[in-house]
């Protein structure tokens, strides 16, 4: 599984972080979401909820 | 279509626990139906959740409120056609004005004003304890509802301690006009006078940091940002306020979870974020206007036709939300829409949100034997082309 955020659609929601603080944080400066560490084998299913609920659909999952 | 057939929007709520009865109806048999506005134009309603997500996220939709097909509610918010903000930017002008008060607005930034919301929220049960010895009755709209988000606002914006208690009164007379019919221009002139003194000394808040960033470099016009702190009051107050007192009165109607809350306060979160889908305040904040011909639920909205996506009536679609009008914090589900959806989604979800955690995981500890002062059906609800929410709640309670 490969995770990705756009920045470019970001619009900094902080919804992805709200969903799993684990693998997604918003950078200090601007707001925009990042991943910081790999999601584990058992965060799938809460990765692909989280891709879903960004109000950009700015997360990818390949 | 004819516009002769179709039905008067906006509809009326007739119970605050449950949309207007007309949208079931609408989800059923036209998801995506041609309605007839106050001012006699005509504009798509859209009530499916997966249909109001896609549209709230199609490029070929504009937020522009100069457009001719633009979906104006009331006669009062026409004032918007001039008005020149990032919420009423498409791209590629939207994003740079946004990501000017992005950072402001981060979970992080938002968690520093934790602490003194929490105190605040405190002072503010105090006082109604206050008023109860005295008169039996408080009314929570006056006492919490209204003081809360705009002490937050007030605080996020960077009002000065001093100038707080004409901030508040501004605020209060705002929603009841009749009382101060000048206070629009008041509130217009207090911002004024709070922005230029942040551009003469930049403090380390919204405003100071903002007016040191772009004001500073030319970048943005010192009367932009008095427009968008009014914008930012203006968004960030009624909606949560609304809030508070509707989902005040929903914990007076659920006494089980309300009792599940008193022992858990840590599960605030999740009453709030059902809440939050529960009412959908602000549905009408998200009207649209198509700039090319969409299809979307079998019917063609054509170039320069308005639209209206209904948060209210996705957050009660029954094949997204089971059981939709039944409360469950405990419920799964996808993300609920009522801080819109795409690029424009609510830029203070995070305050809010804080605010309303703070207030119910306070509200059931603080005042455990709350009850209406008076019956459910004398409660005035506002007019349905504002955002909904209780005009008064008078609340009582028997003293420990």
């Amino acid at each position: 599984m490969r995770l990705t955020v756009d920045t470019e659609r970001c619009i900094a929601s902080g919804e992805c972080v709200a969903a799993l603080p684990e693998v997604f944080r918003q950078d200090d400066s601007e707001g925009y979401a990042e991943t910081y560490r790999e999601p584990s084998d058992t965060q799938y299913e809460t990765v692909r909820r989280a891709a879903a609920g960004c109000p950009v659909q700015a997360i990818r999952l390949d | 279509v004819t516009s002769a057939a179709a039905p008067y929007f906006p509809m009326r709520r007739t119970c605050p626990f449950s949309p207007p009865p007309e949208y079931a109806e609408l989800r059923r048999t036209a998801p995506v139906a041609k309605v007839s506005l106050p001012n006699g134009q005509d504009a798509w309603v859209v009530t499916r959740y997966d249909d109001v997500r896609e549209l709230l996220n199609d490029p070929r939709i504009s937020s522009d409120r100069s457009r001719p097909g633009y979906p104006f509610l009331t006669k009062e918010l026409e004032y918007l056609r001039e008005i020149k903000v990032f919420v009423g930017m498409d791209p590629p002008e939207h994003g740079p004005h946004r990501r000017m008060f992005v950072p402001e607005f981060t979970a992080a930034r938002i968690r520093a004003l934790r602490p003194s919301i929490e105190s605040y929220v405190e002072e503010c049960f105090d006082r109604m304890e206050a008023l109860h010895r005295e008169h039996g009755v408080v009314d929570l709209v006056t006492e919490l509802a209204l003081p809360v988000p705009t002490r937050a606002i007030g605080e996020l914006l960077g009002v000065p301690p001093a100038d707080l208690p004409r901030f508040h009164a501004l605020t209060a007379d705002l929603l009841s006009p009749g009382d101060n019919p000048s206070v629009f221009k008041e509130l217009v002139a207090f911002m004024h006078s709070l922005v230029a003194g942040k551009h003469a000394d930049p403090t380390p808040d919204l405003l100071g940091r903002v007016a040191a960033g772009y004001v500073a470099t030319g970048d943005l016009q010192q009367h932009e940002l008095t427009l968008i702190s009014l914008l930012l009051l203006l968004a960030g107050y009624e909606t949560t306020a609304n809030m508070i007192s509707l989902g005040a009165l929903l914990l007076l109607r659920e006494e089980e979870l309300t009792a599940k809350l008193r022992a858990n306060p840590e599960f605030a979160p999740r009453y709030v974020n059902e809440m939050l889908r529960y009412f959908t305040v602000a549905e009408l904040a998200t009207c649209r206007t198509a700039l090319a011909d969409i299809e979307i639920g079998g019917v063609l909205i054509k170039a320069g036709e308005g639209v209206i996506p209904l948060g209210l009536a996705a957050d009660h679609d029954p094949e997204v939300f089971p059981d939709p009008d039944r409360f469950d914090p405990f419920r799964e589900g996808p993300r609920h829409l009522a801080f819109g959806h795409g690029p424009h989604q609510c830029l203070g979800s995070h305050l809010a949100r804080l605010e309303l955690e703070t207030v119910f995981a306070a509200l059931p500890r603080r005042l455990p034997a709350l009850r209406l002062a008076v019956p459910l059906a004398e409660i005035q609800f506002k007019p349905e082309t504002a955002l909904y929410g209780a005009e008064r709640l008078p609340v009582t309670w028997e003293s420990r």
